[in-house]
């Protein structure tokens, strides 16, 4: 049991995959106070928030079978979240706010389409803001936390290493994982989206 | 690009009429929408939504309880039979009525590609290769014979001569074969591709071949007759190396990557040039030729049967799937063509690869016979 916080994200899918509940229950924990936080602040709306939350986790149990081992977990809730806040805000009256928000956001990224593209990198940036606006306790018990687990890519991206680094060593991280697990059966999938 | 316009945009969104980047322009928004707003929750709020959250989806998650046997364990072990046989069953059911949470639909199931493909003869005629066993067909000055593995092979023939005539090998959608010339050059050609090459190189200053789709070439060395392999206005020269050209039709570019060896690119109607070192590919599009760091495990990753997604859209992703299982895709209402970055085996069938890109890409699918229908 006490192993399961030093675990990565990647070690905790390869196990809750295999249906171990503690293993699912250590990235509920790992992740579900920022992604409710991400969800409250846009919606405006506690309960909302919280059954967004919910329907994330229990769909994640639900269809683990078909998440793929070497996935990155937390780009992967971020977006379901995302998805289900979108579908919130179609339904909603239309706020002068959210016009002009929506604006400034077409005016500060105007190069090309692929400058809206939501990567890996907006997630990382999300995470750091809300562990650094969480509340005092809360926060220190995140740091905590994340220096038990932060995984070598987390780590290259804290040093600061090229991004071409990161993407070297995750690849043989799974290189060495497929020749473990087999290659017939091995799917992986990279992060972001 | 046209530039968005916030009011038109919303509009459209409401309305469910975005297209694919519109909506990502809507998802990039959102993301940082109300992310510096100040947190009104105390550490004791959130611990306290923390449990009430865990209990609901505690609740909804559960794992099978163990059945423990302490008595009687004959009893015990037709009990545990019955509890199997009919547990199983529970499961298949429930399986079949309550699919996993998702909107796609499956109605069949598509096998991935395999080794197909036809030769079309010098005379122009043309040959399934499945039928091909192992008797040898004659061309003049070589014999060609048909391996188990899917390898077409070329060997000079015992009577050569100077030829220069040609044959073809054409993979179709969900096809793919390999080809050993006679000078020892090997060629591995992707689904949906062709290679036109020379029945002999003997007497020729050069070593030309032809290829549209996508092929991997492990080139023969031979200083004194260069390697040429032309895609469209492109030219590839080699002297000796491997290296991967994809050159569809309905990509935006001809792009090779260089693994080894040392490659020219060059256009056939400009005078441009380029020299590949390896680990470089080039992108060829309308006369230019843009070098950059190759990603050769993405490239070449069809040689063992997975796919690599690197940053793809969605789009670039549908068509390889297009090409490999011979399907037709068409996309219905608004989607999301997020890049995706995922790695699979192209052995998986259709519906496996379809539900990986749905988890995690939030993209769902239709799959009615061949074909696949992309749903917001």
């Amino acid at each position: 049991m006490s192993t399961y916080p030093s675990y990565s994200d990647q070690q905790l899918v390869l196990l809750f995959k295999q249906g171990d509940k503690n293993a699912f229950a250590e990235i509920y924990g790992r992740y579900h106070t920022l992604l409710f936080l991400y969800a409250v602040k846009k919606l405006s709306d506690e309960e909302g928030a919280k059954d967004i939350i919910q329907e994330v986790f229990v769909s994640l149990w639900n269809t683990r079978d078909n998440f793929i081992e070497g996935a990155p977990i937390a780009p992967f809730l971020y977006r379901s979240v995302l998805n289900r806040v979108r579908n919130i805000f179609r339904n909603q009256e239309v706020s002068q706010e959210y016009i002009a928000s929506l604006q400034s956001t077409i005016n500060e990224r105007h190069e090309t389409s692929a400058d809206y593209l939501v990567r890996e990198k907006d997630i990382q940036a999300m995470i750091e803001l809300e562990i650094s606006n969480l509340p005092d306790r809360m926060r220190q018990i995140f740091e905590l936390r994340r220096k038990k687990y932060l995984s070598n890519k987390e780590i290259a991206i804290e040093l600061n290493l090229s991004e071409h680094t990161v993407a070297t060593q995750i690849k043989n991280a799974l290189r060495t994982l497929r020749k473990k697990l087999g290659s017939a059966i091995f799917t992986s999938y990279f992060l972001h989206f | 690009m046209e530039k968005f316009e916030a009011n038109k945009l919303m509009t459209k969104f409401k309305a469910g009429t975005c297209s694919a980047e519109e909506l990502e322009v809507i998802n990039c928004w959102l993301h940082y929408f109300r992310s510096r707003t100040a947190v009104k929750y105390t550490s004791n709020n959130l611990e306290h939504i923390s449990d009430e959250l865990w209990a609901k989806i505690d609740a909804h998650t559960s794992v099978k309880k163990e059945v423990r046997i302490t008595l009687w364990p004959r009893i015990a072990t037709v009990a545990a039979v019955l509890l199997f046989v009919f547990g199983s069953i529970y499961v298949f059911q429930t399986r079949i009525h309550h699919p996993k949470e998702t909107a796609s639909i499956y109605k069949n199931d598509v096998d991935p590609g395999r080794n197909k493909a036809f030769l079309v003869l010098a005379d122009g005629k043309k040959v399934g290769l499945n039928h091909l066993q192992a008797n040898a067909l004659a061309q003049p000055g070589v014999t060609i014979t048909r391996s188990g593995d899917g390898m077409l092979i070329y060997k000079m023939s015992a009577n050569r001569g100077v030829t220069n005539q040609t044959n073809t090998l054409e993979t179709p959608n969900g096809g793919r074969f390999q080809l050993l010339l006679p000078d020892g050059t090997k060629v591995w050609l992707n689904a949906a591709s062709s290679l036109n090459y020379p029945l002999s190189f003997e007497n020729k200053k050069e070593r030309m071949v032809e290829l549209k789709g996508e092929g991997y070439f492990e080139v023969a060395h031979d200083k004194l007759h260069p390697f040429l392999v032309r895609s469209g206005t492109q030219t590839v020269q080699v002297l000796g190396t491997h290296f991967n050209i994809q050159a569809y039709s309905n990509e935006k570019h001809i792009r090779t990557t260089l693994i080894s060896g040392s490659v020219k690119i060059s256009s056939n109607t400009g005078n441009g040039s380029k020299i590949l070192k390896p680990g470089e590919q080039s992108d060829f599009i309308s006369n230019n030729i843009k070098v950059s760091i190759a990603d050769s495990e993405q490239a070449t990753a069809w040689v063992t049967d997975d796919f690599v997604f690197n940053g793809e859209d969605l789009h670039a992703v549908m068509r390889q799937i297009a090409r490999w299982y011979d399907v037709e895709v068409v996309y219905d209402g608004e989607k999301d063509t997020a890049a995706f970055y995922s790695t699979i085996s192209r052995k998986k069938k259709l519906s496996e690869i379809l539900k990986a890109l749905t988890l995690n890409q939030g993209v769902h699918f239709k799959l009615e016979g061949r074909r696949v229908t992309v749903m917001p």
